[in-house]
């Protein structure tokens, strides 16, 4: 199948199409260069904060839950 | 005949958890700074969550904590608190776009009438982990959720797992410009 056959679904190549034309106008370096003057992480808002009530009962040290790996088992392991 | 490249599918709420699920609502636990044994007050934060986790540890029960990044629609990313968001402009979401802020992963707009979304940034700087438990009773009050499909859900897990595991050198080879 051709690449001319596969329909993209408001693919995000699209993404500004209504703006303008960018995938041409914008150079990679460009990008690099904006990235480079502009601060860069940016938290995400929560939808919603609260806070509960909670009640500590104990603190103890956590053991590690083993995970056996599957069609392992012991006797007929390929390891020597 | 022509192909039609779906990025999500509707799931009923009683289906497996599997990576690249959406979830509404998802309550995170903030830690608290020190724990004593006490009656404390512990901050709730809901986010809109997508799993990470792989689908086969999911559906094995392998694993007790499902990993979650949050997501926010493109439109309000960054528009609380900041005096300039790079985001904002076509230069910082062409960036998204191309893949090339590590941190974070565009999805696309889901088109399925009465879950429209716009497009959606995921952000791989915080992730969390939520009990499978509570993830699955979260997920079965959703009545509908989206799921992102393959090759997009592989896609996405493909960006965290670069992002993971980046490198920063301390010097890198000058410029041959």
């Amino acid at each position: 199948m051709s690449n001319n056959n596969v329909l993209l679904q408001d693919h995000p190549k699209s993404i500004f199409a209504n703006d303008r034309k960018i995938n041409e106008d914008i150079s990679e370096e460009d990008i690099m260069i904006a990235m480079q003057e502009h601060e860069l992480i940016i938290r995400i808002i929560p939808v919603k904060k609260y806070k509960i009530r909670v009640k500590v009962k104990s603190i103890k040290k956590a053991s590690p839950r083993v995970i056996e790996p599957e069609g392992i088992d012991g006797e007929n392991t390929y390891l020597v | 005949m022509e192909r039609i490249h779906t990025w999500y599918d509707v799931i009923n709420s009683n289906e497996n958890l599997m990576q690249g699920d959406l979830i509404s609502d998802c309550p995170i636990i903030v830690p608290p700074s020190s724990i004593e044994l006490d009656e404390m007050d512990v901050d709730i934060e809901l986010y809109n969550v997508i799993i990470i986790s792989q689908s086969c540890d999911l559906e094995n029960k392998k694993i007790d904590l499902v990993l979650v990044c949050p997501f926010i629609p493109l439109d309000e990313f960054g528009t609380k608190g900041e005096k300039y968001n790079f985001y904002r402009s076509l230069k910082g979401k062409e960036a998204l776009r191309r893949g090339d802020s590590p941190g974070y992963h565009l999805l696309n707009k889901c088109n399925i009438k009465g879950l429209y979304t716009d497009y959606l940034v995921v952000d791989f700087h915080n992730v969390y982990g939520v009990h499978f438990d509570l993830l699955m009773d979260i997920a079965r009050k959703q009545e509908k959720r989206i799921r992102l499909l393959s090759p997009y859900r592989e896609h996405l897990s493909q960006a965290f797992a670069r992002f993971f595991m980046r490198v920063g050198l301390p010097a890198d080879i000058p410029s041959f410009t």
